[in-house]
């Protein structure tokens, strides 16, 4: 059997000559810029204030470049600012999910057996209802807030990046190096963390840019549904709820940007995640 | 075609191929011409890396996307192959030339039954469908399966690898090919069934007159198999000529070399070292100006370094890439022939008692060992032969304190009994019985440095700390012959080789009283492979280690063991002084695998039909009846023998006596 052995020069090498990457990289780029530099970059107060009712849903113009909201707010310095929210969020759930998913892996892969056996299906039984139906049902027993997103969002990725693990892992403690630590009376611990963990970082980077995107999209989704962030925060997902009504008096702008700020994101992340895939799974 | 030209099927001709590598394009094949013969079987060998399956893709046009023919011709029965049509193309590959690759298990498509699978190529041939399944049935019948109505509606993962290479060899002649391309087809498949398969080959070969292309890096498949030879070395044909004189008179300092690196049945550990081949393959597209092989050659002089030398023929209708071929037979060795001094004890180390190990499958037991005996001696090489499902690997680890083994079984070391599992073992005791695996790359973690892998043993086994064991770590890889510059490497910058000797030096990390070697060569190249069983040698002599050397290579182990011990099906059927084992008389299952080793030597052979039954219902009687040539009758069927001790220090477990297999055996030659 031959082992990959893709060095990290080489991994980048194929990373800068992948268009899918840089393209991807580029538009992540706009978007994180905007989410620390927002404040500077808005033309009005992204909050509004109170004279702007007067102006309301006024269609784009020379003056709002994305027109106004039901409020009045200048719809191009809610969008902007908006990318903050959603990017912490996001990140900060799929950290979380990665850093449990990966420890509950190595420990499933690593062990087998029985304990392969109960926990594999115990994430199987979660992974069969769907996501956003558990994160809601989760959101409704703890109240909306931006912290119960994050874990609830987080812990439900679990199972997912567990699942990728557990056959990383699998596959690496069929090699012989593990039997050699063994034979060295290593212990579990330093087995998993240290021989087999840095052998299948390849696999986590891989699933943790695949699962930003999706968690950007559920972070969206749930805030659209009216569970989680708070409503004073700029957020675009509560933009389009909140907006979505006018669609029929043919008022579209409220709408359309914020959810063409989501689609570019989400595109983003995902040529990004597809980049990197590239790179680290030949 | 017409039937007089004597004209050759297959005509290559100044072959050139290029890999294109990030932007550039380097070359991988140079200048390679050679010709086959109608009915000929010629065969390419040469180390990896020297671009032996890069020349078969050429001709099947199977070159990947990055790799271009760059400049000669190949051609076919007269037409050229090179610049085919896509049509073309189909219907050469259809009717004129077939392929069979290494690995049968991904050659065939797991999940569509055989005779759908064969069919296909009659389908292909244009057979109509109504007389297609009789031939597929007559294909299979004629790569002998033994029933081929029932392996028809078998998946690929019901057969053993053996039977698969069959099938693959069956659909590569069901066109009854002008050319035959084999590319290593035994590669992967026990002794025995690799000369089951060979002799299958050669008796289609005859029969379907067909022209073979034989391509293998083992000297002895290429010897028996072929009528002529090329030696391939960085994608250069070094000699050619008729595999007999290749072999027997090489005039090229490279066939001398590896010819040298072999373990042949004369000599043993304790007679001369194996010599090597200094030195590494150059990159692919190195830039060399003379001779691609000077910078390894001991008798290379200026001229060598500055010119190429042209494949000149010599006398004997044979050619050599060598400006001086005529001083090649006189090369001088590359090490020291004096083999290194052993000390001889004969105080028992390890002495495993009534050994049995029992898995459980399904619901069913699978009885892998059963009352193994067998006591290793201090300082002593004994080995372990036997087909894969014989129980060897699974003793080792018995030993090694991977799997523990059933109750009753009780393993001594230095007349301490063993805890059975590693962790319930003491310090001294783990540093004591180490191992050495087969496949270096998968042995050392390949994000680890050698520092790291060697240091983390010492400092583990030896209880030291940081200082200490980078000193220890130093010493370790001067005692493997390895240069301080790797100190810091990561596995992915060392060669195969490098990587055995880093996995050596980490099992002598703690001084190992024993250490298992389990087919520690098989996965290295000729000259690689002398040079660690060299290696493992010295440092046998060195600390006075005891080596548990598991092998399918019978000339390997006849040159390193001391004592041999035989298992088939989780039992020992004959152990002894391997002089007293090779010499014979033998155990017929011994006789079986010693004439099924390809050797240098031609000789008489017997052959053991079918399989290595299922470890889970063992056969009655004797484990070796089913498959057993000498087999005299109902009591092998009914009564298990006992592996009587017939001689000081030798036992065997049959019903016949010695004295009448030894009259059996005599008369085979």
């Amino acid at each position: 059997m031959t082992v990959p052995t893709t060095s990290r020069v080489q991994r980048w090498h194929v990373i800068r000559r992948s268009p899918t990457f840089w393209v991807g990289a580029a538009i992540t780029l706009v978007w994180v810029l905007s989410a620390i530099f927002g404040d500077l970059l808005t033309p009005y107060d992204p909050l509004g204030t109170p004279q702007d009712v007067l102006n309301r849903l006024q269609p784009p113009s020379a003056a709002n470049w994305f027109g106004t909201d039901e409020l009045g707010r200048d719809v191009l310095s809610r969008v902007i600012v908006g990318a903050r929210q959603v990017l912490t969020v996001s990140l900060a759930a799929t950290v979380i999910g990665t850093i449990l998913g990966t420890a509950l892996g190595l420990v499933v892969g690593y062990y087998g057996g029985l304990v392969d056996d109960i926990i594999g299906r115990i994430l199987d039984a979660f992974l069969s209802i769907p996501l956003v139906i558990t994160a809601m049902l989760a959101l409704a027993a703890l109240g909306p807030n931006t912290f119960g997103v994050i874990l609830v969002i987080g812990l439900v990725f679990t199972p997912l990046i567990a699942k990728t693990v557990r056959a990383a892992v699998l596959a690496e403690r069929q090699l012989d190096y593990v039997t050699a630590a063994q034979l060295l009376k290593e212990s579990s611990f330093y087995i998993l963390f240290v021989e087999i963990f840095p052998n299948v970082t390849n696999v986590i980077i891989v699933e943790f840019t695949v699962r930003l995107g999706y968690a950007i999209f559920t972070v969206l989704a749930l805030s659209f549904l009216g569970f989680g962030l708070e409503p004073s925060i700029p957020d675009w997902g509560l933009a389009i709820s909140q907006h979505y009504q006018y669609l029929t008096g043919n008022i579209w702008w409220p709408v359309l940007f914020p959810a063409l700020a989501i689609a570019s994101l989400v595109v983003g992340i995902n040529l990004v995640a597809d980049g990197i895939a590239q790179a680290f799974e030949n | 075609m017409s039937e007089a030209a004597p004209k050759p099927i297959l005509e290559v001709e100044n072959l050139g191929i290029d890999y294109k590598i990030g932007t550039e394009w380097k070359t991988a094949i140079r200048d390679v011409s050679f010709t086959i013969d109608r009915q000929e079987t010629f065969g390419l060998v040469g180390e990896s890396g020297c671009g032996k399956t890069t020349v078969a893709m050429a001709i099947m046009h199977y070159l990947p996307r990055n790799g271009r023919v760059s400049s000669g011709s190949i051609r076919l029965a007269g037409r050229d192959l090179v610049d085919l049509s896509p049509n073309e193309l189909r219907d050469v590959r259809v009717n004129q030339i077939s392929m069979v690759y290494q690995n049968p298990s991904t050659a065939l498509n797991p999940s569509i039954r055989i005779g759908a699978q064969v069919a296909d190529v009659f389908e292909l041939m244009g057979v109509p469908k109504d007389e297609r399944s009789q031939r597929v049935i007559d294909i299979l019948a004629k790569v002998q399966i033994a029933d081929p109505a029932r392996v028809v509606g078998r998946y690929p993962h019901q057969l053993s690898g053996g039977m698969l290479q069959r099938v693959v060899i069956a659909m590569a002649i069901a066109s009854e090919p002008t050319l035959l391309v084999l590319d290593e087809p035994t590669t992967g498949l026990d002794a025995t069934v690799e000369a089951e398969v060979l002799d299958l080959v050669s008796n289609l070969r005859d029969d379907i007159g067909t022209s073979v292309l034989y391509i293998s890096h083992s000297l002895a498949v290429i010897r028996r198999m072929c009528d002529r030879v090329g030696v391939l070395y960085a994608g250069r044909l070094m000699a050619e000529g008729a595999a007999e004189a290749v072999f027997t008179d090489p005039r090229h300092p490279y066939t001398v070399g590896l010819l040298r690196s072999l373990p042949s049945s004369e000599i043993g550990r304790d007679e001369a070292t194996l010599d090597t081949i200094p030195g590494f393959l150059p990159p692919l597209g190195a830039d060399i100006k003379g001779c691609v092989y000077a910078d390894r050659c001991a008798i290379a002089e200026d001229i060598c370094r500055d010119v190429e030398p042209d494949l000149k023929p010599l006398t004997g209708n044979r050619f050599s890439r060598c400006h001086f071929p005529d001083r090649a037979p006189d090369l001088p060795r590359a090490v020291a022939a004096e083999p290194p001094v052993r000390q001889t004890e004969t105080e028992p180390l390890v002495e495993i008692s009534n050994v049995s190990k029992t898995f459980i499958q399904d619901g069913h037991p699978v009885y892998a060992l059963n009352g193994i005996d067998l006591t290793i001696h201090v300082g002593e090489t004994v080995a372990l032969v036997g087909e894969s499902g014989s129980g060897k690997t699974t003793l080792a680890k018995v030993l090694l304190g991977i799997d523990a083994p059933d109750e009753g079984s009780v393993i001594t070391l230095s007349g301490e009994e063993l805890a059975a599992e590693v962790r319930d073992r003491g310090q001294e005791d783990v540093g004591a019985v180490q191992m050495v695996f087969q496949n270096p790359d998968s042995a050392l973690n390949r994000r680890h440095s050698v520092r790291r892998i060697i240091g983390r043993a010492v400092r583990l086994l030896r209880g030291v700390g940081r200082k200490p064991s980078d000193e220890r770590t130093r010493d370790l890889l001067a005692e493997v012959r390895m240069g301080m510059e790797y100190y810091n490497a990561k596995p992915r910058h060392l060669s195969g080789g490098l990587k055995q000797r880093v996995a050596i030096a980490r099992a002598f990390a703690g001084s190992p009283a024993l250490v298992v070697c389990d087919e520690p060569t098989s996965a290295l190249d000729v000259s690689v492979q002398a040079a660690i069983i060299n290696l493992l040698a010295e440092l046998q002599a060195e600390e006075n280690v005891a080596y548990l050397f598991i092998s399918h290579d019978l000339n390997v182990v006849r040159y390193l063991a001391d004592r041999v011990a035989v298992m088939y099906l989780g039992r020992l059927m004959e152990v002894g002084p391997a002089k007293r084992v090779f010499g014979g008389p033998h155990h017929p299952y011994t006789e079986a695998l010693l004439s099924a080793a390809p050797d240098l030597q031609e000789g008489a052979r017997i052959r053991l039909e079918g399989e290595i039954p299922s470890a889970s219902e063992p056969p009655p009687g004797c484990m070796f009846q089913t498959r057993c040539p000498r087999k005299i009758g109902e009591i092998c069927e009914t009564i298990e023998p006992d592996l009587v001790e017939t001689e000081a220090g030798y036992s065997i477990r049959c019903h016949i006596p010695v004295a009448e297999l030894g009259r059996l055996q005599a008369t085979r030659v």
